[in-house]
């Protein structure tokens, strides 16, 4: 509640410094040239991250010997077979998820800093973060696609109606933020998420419909367009950073406009879309399954998923769970407790090994979609029991096209997961030296 | 309650110190023993604070201790009201050069449309029935409501479905072939209208439904370019109707409805202050009493400019229409906090208990409040009516005989005897302060103290051990589920908000986790009340009920005025609306205030009637 000083203080760059540079120092912030690269490569790279909540039981989760021929620890089995394609790192720190002298509410700033490792603002009332790694891969390569990224969530909404230790909700709804104030909102519908993003080719009435209102969606946007222009005199700050989202979300529109929605034929869907989803896992089997659809068809290279919020105290009956996470994950060594939160860590590992196996057998040109993506799965806090920010659990999975070197545990001391995300970015093609509380770079991942 | 404070103040040099005021004496009193002449618990030491050079967030976190009544310590001496109001006026005054005579509400103007209010406004202005909350991606809540303007973002995903939306309700209402039956007719009226198209009929037509859908006339400018849409899109198809389809399509995304604006016409001025003028302040009344854009006979009224000169007549009349039911569920299941009730469903292996009850439970309470108000009850009707709502399945649950139709609410009353009084005993409210296999006195006590009294305790400490830690402790006999808390409570960390929440929660216990009446525990340890609270004592829940319904009224009129005015206002509440609060409270301390008279004094008020002109230094 008490706050708004702060936020200067600790709070990212402002959507204008961003582009001067003061938070993520671009070289050449050329977005136009990039665009028209005519060198396009045939098999553009991905970037996703796969959000956890509640940390881990990291006895488990580690494994004991460093290198390549470390032991598959009992949390980390069911990706055994895919050990050469992921790497585990271990030792990375959100210093910023920590209070530092914000009081409780670990959950949401686990979840806030997670992509953008910016101190979150602590107030009921507002929200502020800064841009998200994944949003700034998607400001140099966004363009190249129908959507610059695709954020998706399991779940719709919350449960209550207030949020962790006097935090906005926002920061448990959201993992992407596209700015300090404009999280980027997860689709949790699959049905949707289909629509959204690709024309089914058999269902041609459809098609034919879209494109007359294609041709008059031009002239509607130039009108809203004139009106939010017209509606921006006399506003208050915060007045002005609601219609900025306005006229945002309107370009993104008009961009897309211009692109072909991308073709799917009904033989690529794994799956009824419309059917709702049985069970959790199916849940989150099919957002991943949108997802893969979305980079075999180039429909989006960059995407998030919120595989659980953070604080999420899902009960899991179908493993004979009946306690909450969250409530289990603070288990002050119960044994029992323990035992339960060690099902949950190994069923969220399952559903990334269904993800992985499904990008592993997606080949086009002789390379796979693993081999062309980088994929962090993760959490912003470490030990659940006592709402650690540091060695936090992290894999890393893919080749990166190539630029990365999976089949290791490695291990980092206090590095920022900046370090990891500037990385992550330079090697995705962005021009970028930092990020956020970034310090270097990881050498050898 | 306290961000202003620490922002845009003016702040005082930093050599005044608090203490040259006469009200040292009673920081001496209350607040030395604890935390001062080298005692620094909790690590709040005012000599250290005092020669601190900037102290100012110290001191505002103590004024909001003060506030909220969270010190002292219940077992140790209180401060009186008035001695509480003359430290907070002290700490106003010398650190935070706050002048209490001068209010001001904040300066947002912009307010994105919730879910359900952009739901009700194409059901109002374009006949869409089929609601289309589900289509968009759910609002983020804020200090307990899903409304609040600040944290109203519009991201792209949410901009895509205003489009598809648009597309949709376009269709149904244009479409030849639209079976959407409501919207069609009214696509088809407006044809109606329009004729041949001609550029006066097209004129009246666009004057009409921006009047609906941007809740204020169109200027010129918006009417020539929506003309020239028309057009533009008549000339591509030839047909008046398709133009007139798109033309709607841009309506319903244009900024001008899918944000409130308050920022029209010249109105008096006090100070930063400018009386909002009558358009807006349509809105404003709408959106807090129906969730929905004015209607015709408020945008008349505005246009007359009569609105202000009629606002009792018109706050009965929009209190009597059915759409007060969305006051009652939007507002009253979100301060209640049972919006989600279906999510806790109690454990059916222990309690015999139907998930469909959920739905109907929280029906039960919306329509409890709805005729709170619509009957003008006595603000304390809330803790000693009755009367309450049930349909067929409730009844049969709460073992009734049931007299009304099939899937009707009725309205009963309890008998005298009853164990059911007022809302407190709600099995909704019960249920949302439970957990599915036990009840839970410390949410209970918590929600009381939050939601009903406003006097919150701080934050847990993170780490806290749970109740059933606390049964570790014990050994031989099995505990009561009251001896365990009482464990639990001795933890000194934990003792001080504690003794505050448990025998406010305790006192509900003759209600289980599925809200039915028990006298026995699970374990068949009988259940004793015999609590007490702030010098109170009492032996049943009933007891407490009075209590509050008398000596607590004061707390419970300020607790569900700023309830009330975050709601209405959309926004948190600042400083300086403790004011406008308290003048509120004043207003209802009469013993027959009604709730009518709440809704009135909420809308006659400075932050309700004003908005902050210009920029806004944050």
């Amino acid at each position: 509640m008490i706050d708004d000083k702060r936020y200067f203080k600790k709070a990212g760059p402002t959507r204008r410094s961003f582009l001067k540079g003061a938070g993520v120092a671009l070289m050449l912030p050329q977005f136009a040239s990039l665009a028209k690269s005519k060198s396009e490569p045939e098999n553009p790279k991905r970037m996703v991250f796969l959000h956890v909540p509640n940390g881990k039981i990291m006895d488990k989760w580690t494994p004991k010997e460093l290198g390549k021929d470390y032991q598959i620890t009992q949390t980390l089995k069911p990706l055994e077979s895919l050990k050469d394609h992921f790497q585990v790192i271990s030792g990375l720190q959100h210093k910023n998820g920590f209070a530092n002298g914000d009081g409780a509410g670990d959950h949401a700033r686990a979840q806030g800093s997670f992509l953008t490792g910016i101190q979150v603002l602590k107030s009921a009332k507002r929200a502020r973060n800064g841009i998200s790694v994944d949003q700034v891969a998607a400001k140099y390569f966004g363009n190249k696609t129908y959507l610059p990224s695709l954020e998706l969530s399991s779940q719709r909404g919350r449960l209550s109606g207030s949020c962790d230790s006097g935090y906005s909700c926002l920061y448990q709804f959201n993992l992407s933020w596209a700015n300090e104030v404009q999280p980027m909102v997860p689709e949790a519908s699959p049905e949707q998420a289909l629509n959204r993003l690709f024309t089914i080719w058999d269902n041609t009435s459809k098609a034919k419909h879209q494109q007359i209102l294609a041709q008059n969606e031009k002239s509607i946007l130039d009108f809203v367009n004139e009106s939010a222009k017209d509606l921006q005199r006399n506003l208050s700050k915060e007045d002005t950073h609601k219609l900025d989202q306005y006229f945002s979300s309107l370009r993104q529109t008009e961009k897309r406009l211009q692109k072909e929605k991308p073709k799917v034929h009904p033989k690529m869907l794994k799956r009824d879309f419309t059917k709702r989803p049985g069970s959790y896992q199916e849940k989150i089997e099919t957002l991943m399954d949108i997802m893969v659809l979305a980079f075999e068809v180039d429909a989006t290279r960059i995407s998030t998923m919120i595989m659980a919020d953070e604080g999420s105290n899902r009960s899991f009956p179908e493993l004979g769970i009946k306690s909450g996470h969250h409530s289990l994950s603070h288990h002050r060594n119960d044994k029992n407790w323990i035992k339960d939160i060690e099902k949950i860590d190994l069923f969220y590992v399952q559903r990334l090994a269904y993800f992985l196996n499904e990008l592993n057998n997606r080949k086009s040109n002789g390379k796979s979609l693993l081999d062309q993506s980088m994929i962090v799965y993760g959490s912003g806090i470490s030990d659940g029991n006592r709402h650690r920010h540091d060695n936090l659990p992290v894999i890393l999975a893919g080749h990166g096209g190539g630029t990365l070197n999976p089949g290791y545990h490695r291990e980092f001391k206090k590095d920022p997961m900046c370090n990891l995300y500037t990385t992550m970015l330079q090697k995705f093609g962005c021009p970028v030296k930092e990020f956020s509380d970034s310090t270097g770079t990881l050498q050898g991942i | 309650m306290l961000t202003r404070i620490f922002t845009a103040i003016t702040i005082l040099s930093a050599s005044v110190s608090a203490f040259e005021l006469p009200s040292r004496k009673l920081f001496e009193k209350y607040c030395f023993d604890c935390h001062a002449d080298g005692v620094d618990k909790g690590n709040v030491d005012f000599d250290k604070i005092l020669k601190k050079k900037n102290s100012h967030e110290e001191w505002g976190k103590i004024w909001e201790v003060i506030e909220k009544e969270q010190m002292p310590p219940v077992k140790k001496k209180q401060p009186t009201d008035k001695e509480r109001e003359e430290m907070m006026i002290a700490l106003e005054k010398s650190i935070f050069n706050i002048d209490r005579s001068k209010t001001y509400s904040r300066p947002i103007n912009l307010f994105r449309l919730s879910n359900s209010q952009f739901s009700n406004s194409l059901r109002q202005t374009f006949g869409y029935w089929s609601g289309v909350e589900n289509q968009l991606p759910p609002d983020a809540t804020s200090m307990g409501f899903n409304n609040i303007a600040s944290t109203m973002n519009i991201s792209p995903l949410l901009f895509e479905r205003y489009q598809k939306i648009a597309v949709d309700v376009s269709r149904d209402m244009f479409h030849e072939g639209s079976s959407n039956g409501s919207a069609k007719k009214s696509g088809e009226s407006w044809l109606k209208k329009l004729k041949d198209g001609s550029p006066e009929n097209l004129n009246k037509v666009l004057k009409e439904v921006t009047l609906k859908a941007f809740r204020r006339p169109a200027n010129e400018k918006e009417i020539n370019s929506l003309t020239s849409l028309f057009d533009t899109v008549k000339k591509r198809t030839g047909s008046n109707r398709e133009a007139l389809m798109e033309t709607f399509r841009a309506v319903i995304i244009s900024p001008s409805h899918i944000f409130r604006t308050e920022l029209m016409g010249k109105g008096k001025q006090m100070g930063n202050l400018i009386e909002l003028d009558e358009y807006a302040l349509a809105s404003r009344i709408s959106f807090f009493l129906w969730n929905s854009p004015p209607d015709s006979y408020l945008l008349n009224l505005a246009e007359k400019k009569q609105l202000r000169q009629k606002l009792p007549e018109v706050v009965s009349r929009m209190i009597k229409s059915g759409n007060f039911r969305h006051f009652a569920s939007s507002f009253g299941q979100q301060w209640l906090n049972i919006q989600f009730l279906q999510n806790n469903v109690p454990n059916r292996r222990l309690f015999k208990f139907d998930r469909d009850l959920l739905p109907r439970m929280k029906r039960e309470t919306s329509e409890f409040l709805q005729y709170l108000f619509q009957d003008n009850r006595p603000l304390d009707d809330i803790f000693t009516s009755r009367v309450s709502f049930i349909d067929e399945t409730l009844a049969e649950h709460y073992g009734m005989k049931f007299k009304g139709k099939k899937r009707s609410y009725v309205k009963v009353e309890f008998p005298e005897n009853s164990h059911r009084m007022g809302l407190l005993t709600h099995p909704s409210v019960l249920i949302a302060t439970s957990d599915p296999d036990r009840t839970s006195p410390v949410k209970r006590g918590l929600f009381l103290l939050e939601s009903i009294l406003g006097m919150p305790p701080p934050p847990a400490p993170a780490n806290v051990p749970t109740i059933e830690e606390a049964e570790k402790h014990k050994s031989g006999k099995k505990p009561t589920f009251k001896e365990l808390l009482a464990i639990h409570r001795a933890d000194k960390s934990c003792a001080s908000c504690h003794e505050m929440m448990d025998p406010l929660g305790l006192a509900m216990e003759n209600f289980d986790a599925s809200g039915k009446w028990r006298t026995k525990e699970r374990g068949g340890q009988k259940i004793e009340i015999a609590e007490e609270w702030r010098g109170h004592k009492f032996t049943t829940f009933k007891d407490l009920q009075n209590l509050i319904a008398k000596e607590y009224r004061h707390k419970f009129i300020k607790c569900i005025t700023e309830k009330i005015l975050i709601y209405a206002l959309a926004r948190g509440l600042e400083f300086e609306d403790r004011i406008s609060i308290m003048k509120i409270v004043d207003a209802l301390k009469r013993s027959d205030a009604k709730y009518q008279d709440l809704i009135v004094e909420v809308i006659k008020s400075t932050p309700f009637q004003f908005r902050l002109s210009g920029d806004y230094d944050d």
